[in-house]
């Protein structure tokens, strides 16, 4: 997206932003959530066969908030998350970030919000092989059209803050599972997003590893991070102060309001 | 983006070099055979204008059609004064006694190439004296026993140069004749080849190149069994905007004279019509090879989609991660028409270079068979029209796969693995 463009894209969320802070204010108690999902339903059809994985899923995230969502295998937690990162549509219901509305843009216009109010972290295969881990760490600022040497300074940066800085210049298969993931999380970071999300970061590492990583998220959200993570094991979840569990495609519970699910014991 | 385009498809192109080359195949063989052809087609055409050179543009040649001819068709002495005279378009006219032979001196026997010159004749093809003087009227009336001859005859038959006033005996369809050098002229290796063509020599090259030897025309008939009787003879045109009228008005005296014009027995050719006729060759020559050329380009562009579609399928996931964070369906786009182009055109180049190298290959054998003698041309325009098809090649065949992989959904694209 050229300079222009972004302007143009900024201006419409201001705008965009007055129009929702109005609506929100009556219902919410803070009026700033960076997630605003109501009644969002989606359905998979391959086929004949239709399988509802969300069913009416409605919450409210807000700055700097590190919300785990829970549930069992099939739940719908990567489908909701699909839809968080502006990576799937849903059917119906409403979706918006950081008071713009997602839900009808256009494929251009949600390549650019992914790469400006999002980081993503998936479970494996986060990586381009082919290059280093800088190069990787980099690619979302070469989307966002940023010269060379704003894009060196900003992964140094991010992959500083993952611990990854002497790493740089390795390629994926020179380094171990944990630090992949790392640089991952430099790579999410790097835009400095609204919304940092994952997707069982932790699902292919060790244990020892994945309190690791999860120290390093627990960093990065009380450097003011909001995150959303996904992950179906307890000690991962008690990294969060917030927990919501889906199943069958429906929240079944959500601890904002409450006390926190634990003291989250690295805390 | 467009920069981080090309370095993204050179290192994913550099991961796979010899699958690159493979594809590339296509578009090498394509690009080489045009460049051979179109490159030795020019440097051929250079050449043959290069022997043309001294015949110039008002010379027009008029020819005997020996198969149309019959016995007193051919053109005589008094034809050829009668042309000089009459005929205002023409400035000059000389029709050479051509003849194959031998001279000799104390030092050997060697076989020549013998002309018998009117005075026009220097008009046509200039010959370059060294030493000594081109032929007198006198000479050219009283037929003399005189002969100027190049200059590698003068080494050749007295081992020297400058052999003024030296003896040697010519000798032609069996009979001699005693003369006298009056000068050395500049051998003319290029010339003759041109010179033989155009007169309907008939020399066997591989024989080696014989000397030169002229004498006045009035000399060489005493020996040339061919005397007065001239399948070929050249006119130069007051000018060259009147070469074609020259030609035309030459035939009709001719046919005139003779009474002969409904079985056309006579044509002219000047150097248009000859670069014509050469043009004409190569043309289809060209045509031939770009058909066959064009077939591989297609054949190389499927290899170049074929290829382009694996890419996108086994880099499903990685279009899946570059989608998940920022890139939009035209930057994927951009991605993989990118390598397809880059592959094409780095396959037009070497294309390029193997052209040339075959091109050189082939002249360079040519050369070594004595066939001919032709240095490759390669024009800029050839260049620019190689490039510039490889490129249309790598965006045509490109395109279709680069869509597939734009059009990617980002979360089918993720769960590929
Ligand atoms: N692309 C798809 N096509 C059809 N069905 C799908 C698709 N993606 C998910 N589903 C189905 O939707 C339901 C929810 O899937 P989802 O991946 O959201 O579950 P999950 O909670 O992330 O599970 P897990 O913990 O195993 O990752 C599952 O029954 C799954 O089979
Ligand atoms: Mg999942």
């Amino acid at each position: 997206m050229t300079k222009m463009t972004k302007i143009l894209f900024r201006a419409k969320n201001e705008e965009k932003k007055n129009k929702a802070g109005e609506e929100n204010s009556e219902q919410s108690v803070n009026p700033n959530p960076v997630i605003a999902l109501r009644d969002v339903w989606k359905t998979y059809r391959t086929g004949a066969v239709q399988l509802t994985a969300l069913r009416g899923i409605s919450v409210q995230i807000f700055r700097g908030e590190f919300t785990a969502i829970m549930g069992p295998s099939g739940s719908g937690k990567s489908t909701m998350m699909n839809i968080l990162g502006c990576l799937d549509q849903m059917d119906s219901g409403s979706y918006f970030l950081n008071d713009t509305d997602i839900s009808n843009l256009s494929q251009n216009q949600l390549a650019f919000i992914r790469n400006q109010e999002i980081g993503f972290v998936f479970q494996s295969f986060n990586l381009l092989t082919k290059i280093t881990l800088q190069e990787n760490v980099e690619l979302p600022l070469v989307y966002a059209g940023l010269g060379r040497r704003e894009r060196a300074k900003r992964a140094a940066e991010a992959l500083e803050a993952v611990g990854l800085l002497s790493w740089a210049r390795h390629r994926p298969n020179e380094v171990s599972g944990g630090q992949i993931q790392r640089a991952a999380i430099a790579r999410a970071i790097v835009m400095r997003p609204a919304l940092l999300m994952a997707d069982e970061p932790t699902g292919n590492l060790d244990s020892r590893t994945s309190l690791d990583i999860m120290e390093v998220f627990s960093q990065l959200n009380k450097n003011g991070s909001t995150i959303v993570l996904i992950t179906h094991e307890k000690d991962i979840a008690s990294f969060a102060n917030r927990i919501v569990r889906v199943e069958d495609g429906e929240i079944v519970f959500d601890s904002f309001g409450r006390d926190a699910p634990g003291p989250g014991k690295n805390h | 983006m467009l920069l981080e385009s090309i370095k993204m498809a050179l290192s994913s192109l550099m991961a796979n070099k010899m699958r690159a080359l493979l594809t590339m195949l296509g578009i090498i063989v394509g690009i080489a055979s045009v460049i051979t052809i179109v490159s030795l087609g020019e440097g051929g055409k250079n050449e043959v204008l290069g022997q043309f050179e001294q015949i110039g543009a008002s010379t027009v040649i008029i020819q005997v059609r020996s198969s149309q001819a019959q016995a007193g068709d051919y053109i005589n002495q008094n034809d050829v004064d009668a042309i000089r005279t009459r005929i205002d378009s023409v400035k000059h006219v000389t029709a050479p006694l051509q003849s194959i032979g031998h001279a000799s001196t104390e030092m050997g026997r060697r076989r020549i190439y013998l002309s018998g010159i009117d005075p026009d004749f220097n008009e046509f093809s200039p010959i370059e004296i060294v030493y000594g003087r081109l032929f007198t009227e006198i000479e050219y009336l009283d037929a003399f026993p005189v002969v100027i001859i190049d200059r590698a005859g003068a080494q050749a038959l007295f081992g020297r140069e400058n052999i003024i006033g030296e003896r040697l005996t010519v000798e032609s369809s069996g009979r001699l004749l005693r003369a006298t050098v009056v000068g050395v002229c500049e051998s003319v290796a290029t010339q003759f080849s041109a010179f033989a063509s155009s007169f309907g020599g008939d020399f066997d090259e591989s024989r080696g190149m014989p000397f030169f030897v002229y004498s006045p025309f009035t000399t060489a008939g005493t020996i040339i069994e061919s005397n007065n009787r001239f399948s070929s003879i050249n006119v130069m045109a007051v000018e060259p905007e009147r070469v074609d009228e020259a030609g035309a008005s030459v035939i009709r005296l001719l046919e005139m004279r003779r009474g002969n014009s409904e079985r056309s027995v006579y044509r002219s050719q000047n150097l248009a019509s000859i670069l014509d006729q050469i043009n004409n060759v190569i043309n289809i020559m060209t045509w031939f090879i770009s058909t066959v050329a064009g077939i591989s380009l297609v054949v190389g562009g499927i290899g170049v989609m074929n290829i382009m579609l694996v890419s996108v399928t086994e880099r499903t996931r990685e279009i899946g991660i570059r989608k998940a964070i920022g890139a939009t369906n035209t930057d994927i786009l951009l991605q993989f028409m990118t390598e397809s182009v880059i592959l094409t055109l780095f396959g037009g180049l070497l294309g390029i270079l193997a052209g040339l190298g075959l091109a050189f290959g082939i002249s360079a054998a040519a050369e070594s068979l004595g066939v001919a003698q032709i240095t490759p041309i390669l024009s800029w325009q050839a260049v620019v029209i190689a490039v510039a098809f490889s490129t249309a090649v790598g965006l045509f065949f490109g395109i279709y796969p680069a869509r597939k992989a734009a059009h990617l959904h980002p979360i089918d694209a993720l769960r590929h693995q």
